[in-house]
């Protein structure tokens, strides 16, 4: 559950709930060039994706499911 | 301070508008037909007007007719109003409105409009 | 709560009050325009108020149904049965919103399927009932924001201008959208999803993307902010601004299932075949595209399809593929060669491109989709334009347009004047004081002249910077009506705006006298009530404060008391009781004159009665006239209120089982219609409310033999009841005479629910019937709860009061006199024998009661319905008048007890309730 912070990549694991979303934000803040590994996320509340949205961090690694996918790649990847 | 008469039947909408010119530093008097609000401006005129149109006894139209026909300091009008068609914004204006809003009317919208013409009003 | 939402709550259920009186009116005169005018009104208000709340179901029914009122008003539509009930259940509706608000103390109600349903379904019933209007709106005369967001998304949808379409779509990309085309010539259909969640949404617990991805089979996707995202450290992660927008294979019905949460955020649009031929790229300057299209509308017209594709073919090989015009020939060749035999498309497309690619050509303007309006507009010469605040411009656009109407009625100098202290505001505002003077003299001109031209002279020139900024922005705005862009195309969004008309000149000339609205407006005439509201808890804290005024009044005997026996000062005691005299009558004055702010007409419960008994009727196609008499008697609210439900189920009763079919009545040789009668009056300190119908009756017969079937009683009592006692067995627990369970009255709720109800206000209830001629209920109800006449005793050495209404008498039983039947201890009082019980063993208090000197125990004959019985105290004491409070907390569910009292003394008093101790 949750994320998992290391000095320049966050793992999003499994779900991310809406609560997240503050820590998220805040966090990428502090780290403007920080990456994004979403490959063990299984759900990320909406409240997180306007984050990613807005800060467009770089996606190391996209989600295993494919509906997920292709609905972060439509926002997220240019 | 500047003095705001706000005209509408529904006791609700007069307390809303109340709220907001209130928060906003008006004094607000009220007036649930356009006859009880010729009564008020007897007492004193006002520095702005807020009309609702579809009252009893006396309508917004009627209201506002009769308002520019006194001999008296005239004071700008809104009229707002659940009808967007062009015919009803120009029955309005011929009635005597300097101002046409649709309701609901969120502070945010209504009360740049106010200062405006109570020539308050500065950019923020 | 705040006071706007209890404002609105209160002045809400007033209105939907008088609706359904105003409605049940025009049942009898359905041509009454007074009454129909008003009736638009009431609804109108309504409307309006929730339109300050977050109410988007309460909004889409009050909607359709003032709009449903204008038609019937205009004389376009006629009043009719149907439409009474549809705008009764409409009301309905709104009531159960309105309970759902008070109880939850918010506007944000949490979002429920079953609501919105509900909503849908009578908005959509509602629209039915209006009759087809010939002559369609038109775009530019609606404002599209108010008009979305009142009706449902999908009509909406489906009522908007093809052109939006366009624009959504021709961001797909364009091997999406000719994959879509041929899956849609094999027959498939697609729905184009916009869905924008609300700000607030996530607050609700609702997470869009989880909304969203559970939409299957999806073609395309695309997810976007509906406005920039703010600078990363002012961003909100809890205000939702996203725009998701799908296109998916999935069926209308499973989409409005599946968004049931979230209607008015949701767009749902079928796609048609000629959507999805929009030509995308880049645009171009350098190909010379007018001799091919005018061979080819030539090859198309003369039906030469093998010329026109190979000259198409010419072309694509021309140009760079990423090019617009290129996209247009593939989708050109695609059209032909899908859809040789129908070429409409293929035309229409032709069409278009020379529009977009040829714009000299063609004398319409160019659309939104390819030439930038606005830089057309923009080149035109234009007086230096400086941009100011959109409400400012908005004022002067208005104060412009005012000045030229060319009417001249009686109060043009008032009209002026007007506009120019509106003006001299704007002015102000925008730094320009040096400009007034000049505005005082064009003023005075105007007036002298009585023509507004001096001062349209003076704004012309002084407002020209600013309006002609708002020139631009008009244009800009009139070339994306006739094309809307996406933004305002898919915009759910309610936001108010000021209307300005395009441009004067069109203002004036689309003026159209109002004078149907004045004359029909000025006629509503309406009473207003001569009372004030006043919220019942404020009432409670009056009727507190004097009960314990009267209670700590009752302190001065004891100080007068104190004051000559302890301190030996006789002459203040003799002063302090005259004060006493004095303030004991001021609140005596003031306790009933609380007391009758709290009475209520009858009427209170009254007034639904004829809707009820004209529904019920209806459903059981039955005829009944009823008759009510004394709606103004008055009693406390608290009995009032307690009224409402009992009087509901006896009436149901009546019509249910009591009144029969006409067809019925006439056989038993009486008139088709039945007669149900409800009368109130005063007698002396109680209410009485009778309930009459000339039905059946009763069967003593079927009464005896149906409860003894049930075990309510045995074979003896079976041949020693009287008729009457029969009758009342229907008060009995258990007991329903219905042979099958009817969809009204027979909910498994007895006359013993109703009994009992009335029992709890201290009323009885009392049932003759004959059988064949009719029922008559009578109830009886103290006018007031408030003040309760109480007997003193004592038990275990303690004080407890008894409601004296409770108390039939109270005798001294020796203890000769008392016999054990059956475990049972009984007396014989009078000739009958009575069961008697110890207080203290009903209470639960382990001691016996005590005796007195003469051996005789003192009892409380008690009265149960129609049996007595005796309850065991030490001592019968005085009676008191107190001001009976209900237990508070976990105490107010203890059954024995009614409530507590102070007493003069300052002690507390128990009253025990003797029907709960059993």
């Amino acid at each position: 559950m949750g994320m998992d912070f290391h000095d320049e990549t966050v793992v999003i694991n499994d779900i991310l709930g809406v609560e997240e979303a503050e820590t998220l934000l805040e966090w990428l803040l502090e780290h403007p060039q920080a990456q994004v590994d979403l490959s063990n996320c299984n759900h990320l509340h909406a409240a997180n994706l306007q984050v990613l949205m807005a800060l467009r961090p770089r996606i190391q690694a996209w989600p295993d499911d494919p509906e997920l996918t292709d609905w972060l790649k439509a926002a997220l990847d240019d | 301070m500047k003095r705001i008469l706000v005209i509408d039947d529904a006791a609700t909408v007069r307390l809303y508008h109340r709220e907001i010119l209130e928060k906003a530093g008006y004094q607000v008097a009220e007036a649930i037909n356009g006859l009880e609000a010729l009564e008020k401006i007897e007492e004193a005129p006002f520095d702005l007007y807020l009309v609702d149109i579809n009252m009893p006894k006396l309508d917004g139209y009627g209201f506002l007719r009769a308002l520019r026909q006194r001999e008296m300091p005239q004071a700008p009008a809104i009229m707002i109003s659940t009808e967007s068609s062009d015919s009803d914004r120009q029955a309005a204006l011929v009635a005597g409105a300097n101002l046409y809003i649709l309701k609901p009317t969120r502070p945010e919208h209504l009360l740049p409009y106010v200062q405006s013409l109570l020539g308050e009003w500065q950019r923020t | 709560m705040n006071p706007l939402l209890e404002q609105f709550l209160s002045e809400s259920r007033d209105a939907i009050q008088s609706i359904g009186e105003k409605l049940l009116q025009l049942e009898t005169a359905p041509n009454d325009e007074a009454l129909m005018g008003e009736l638009f009104r009431l609804v109108h208000t309504l409307k309006g108020n929730s339109g300050l709340f977050e109410l988007p179901e309460m909004i889409r029914v009050l909607h359709a149904a003032e709009d449903l009122m204008d038609t019937v008003r205009a004389g376009e539509a006629s009043y009719s049965q149907d439409l009474a009930d549809q705008l009764l259940e409409a009301m309905d509706f709104v009531s159960a919103v309105l309970d759902e608000i008070q109880q939850a103390g918010t506007d944000s109600l949490p979002a429920d399927a079953e609501r919105s349903a509900a909503a849908l379904d009578l908005a959509g019933s509602l629209k039915q009932l209006k009759p087809e209007k010939a002559q369609p709106e038109t775009l530019t005369s609606t404002n599209p924001a108010t008009d979305t967001a009142t009706e449902s998304a999908t009509e909406a949808a489906e009522a908007a201008n093809d052109a939006d379409q366009d624009l959504a779509l021709a961001q797909v990309p364009e091997a999406v959208r000719m994959h879509l085309f041929e899956r849609m010539l094999a027959g498939e259909t697609f729905f184009w999803i916009c869905y924008q969640p609300e700000e607030g949404c996530f607050y609700k617990g609702e997470d869009p993307l989880f909304q969203i991805i559970q939409l299957p089979t999806l073609a395309w996707r695309a997810l976007s902010a509906r406005e920039p995202w703010p600078a990363a450290e002012a961003l909100d992660a809890y205000r939702c601004l996203l725009r998701f927008e799908c296109i998916t294979a999935m069926d209308r019905e499973g989409l409005l299932e599946h968004f049931r949460y979230v209607p008015d955020q949701v767009q749902i649009r079928p796609i048609a075949l000629d959507d999805l031929p929009i030509p995308s790229g880049a645009e171009h300057d350098a190909v010379p595209v007018a001799d091919y299209l005018q061979s080819a509308m030539a090859s198309l017209h003369q039906g030469d399809l093998p010329s026109l594709i190979q000259s198409s073919k010419v072309l694509l090989e021309l140009t760079a593929p990423e090019l617009r015009i290129a996209s247009a020939m593939r989708w050109l060749l695609l059209l032909l060669e899908t859809q040789p035999e129908d070429q409409r498309l293929a035309a229409a497309l032709l069409q278009r491109i020379r529009q977009q690619e040829d714009p000299a050509a063609t004398s319409m303007p160019p659309t939104a989709t390819s030439a930038n309006a606005a830089t057309g507009v923009s080149a035109m010469p234009q007086p230096e334009s400086i941009a100011i605040d959109e409400h400012l411009t908005g004022i002067l656009q208005t104060q412009a347009e005012i000045l030229a109407l060319d009417d001249h009625p009686d109060w043009l100098p008032g009209r002026l004047h007007a506009v120019a202290a509106s003006l001299r505001a704007a002015f102000r505002c925008l730094g320009q004081e040096a400009l007034l003077a000049p505005l005082e003299q064009a003023l005075e001109q105007a007036l002298e002249q009585t023509h507004p031209q001096p001062l349209r002279a003076w704004l012309e020139v002084n407002g020209a910077p600013y309006l002609a900024s708002a020139a631009n922005a008009m244009a800009a705005l009139e070339s994306q009506t006739a094309s809307p862009a996406p933004d305002d195309a898919t915009s759910l969004d309610s936001s108010p705006e000021v209307v300005t008309a395009s441009t004067p000149a069109d203002a004036a000339a689309s003026a159209q006298p109002p004078a149907r609205k004045f004359g029909r407006r000025l006629e509503d005439s309406y009473a207003a009530p001569s009372s004030i509201k006043v919220d019942q808890t404020k009432i409670d804290t009056m009727m507190n404060l004097i009960g314990e005024m009267i209670v700590a009044k009752n302190a001065l005997p004891y100080l007068a008391a104190r004051a000559e026996k302890v301190f030996g000062v006789r002459d203040l005691a003799r002063e302090i009781k005259a004060q006493y005299s004095t303030i004991h009558r001021i609140a005596d004055e003031m306790q009933d004159a609380i007391m009758q702010i709290r009475l209520l007409p009858v009427s209170f419960v009254f007034q639904r009665f004829p809707r009820l008994v004209r529904d019920t009727a209806n459903k059981l196609g039955k005829e009944v006239h009823l008759v009510m008499e004394g709606e103004s008697t008055e009693a406390d609210k608290n009995v009032i209120e307690s009224l409402a439900d009992p009087l509901v189920h006896i009436i149901r009763n009546s019509l249910d089982h009591g009144l029969e079919t006409a067809d019925e009545r006439r056989a038993a040789g009486k008139p088709p219609t039945g007669q149900l009668s409800i009368r109130a009056r005063s007698e002396s300190d109680r209410v009485v409310i009778e309930i009459a119908d000339d039905g059946r009756g009763i069967d003593p017969d079927t009464i005896r033999r149906k409860a003894y079937e049930k075990g309510i009683i045995d074979e003896q009592a079976l041949e020693r009841l009287s008729d009457q006692e029969a009758v009342n067995l229907v008060f009995a627990a258990g007991f329903s005479t219905a042979a099958k369970v009817s969809d009204l009255s027979g909910r498994g709720v007895g006359m013993d629910v109703v009994r009992n109800a009335v029992a709890q206000v201290n009323g009885s209830i009392d049932l003759k019937s004959e059988f064949g001629k009719g029922t008559r209920l009578r109830l009886s109800l103290p006018l007031s709860m408030a003040v309760s006449n109480v007997m003193i005793i004592q038990s275990a050495g303690q004080r407890f009061g008894v409601s004296m209404d409770a108390v039939a008498e109270t005798v001294r039983v020796p203890e000769a006199n008392i016999q054990l039947i059956k475990q049972q201890k009984t007396t014989v009082l009078r000739g009958r024998v009575m069961p008697l019980m110890a207080l203290n063993d009903l209470l639960g208090l382990d001691q016996p009661q005590v005796a007195n000197d003469d051996r005789e125990f003192a009892v409380l004959v008690v009265r149960l319905e129609h049996d007595f019985l005796g309850i065991l105290v030490d001592d019968c004491l005085e009676t008191v008048d107190i001001i009976l409070k209900p237990l508070a907390g976990f105490l107010g569910s203890i059954k024995g007890y009614a409530g507590s009292a102070l007493l003069g003394d300052g002690s507390v008093l128990l009253v025990i309730n003797p029907r709960g101790l059993l």
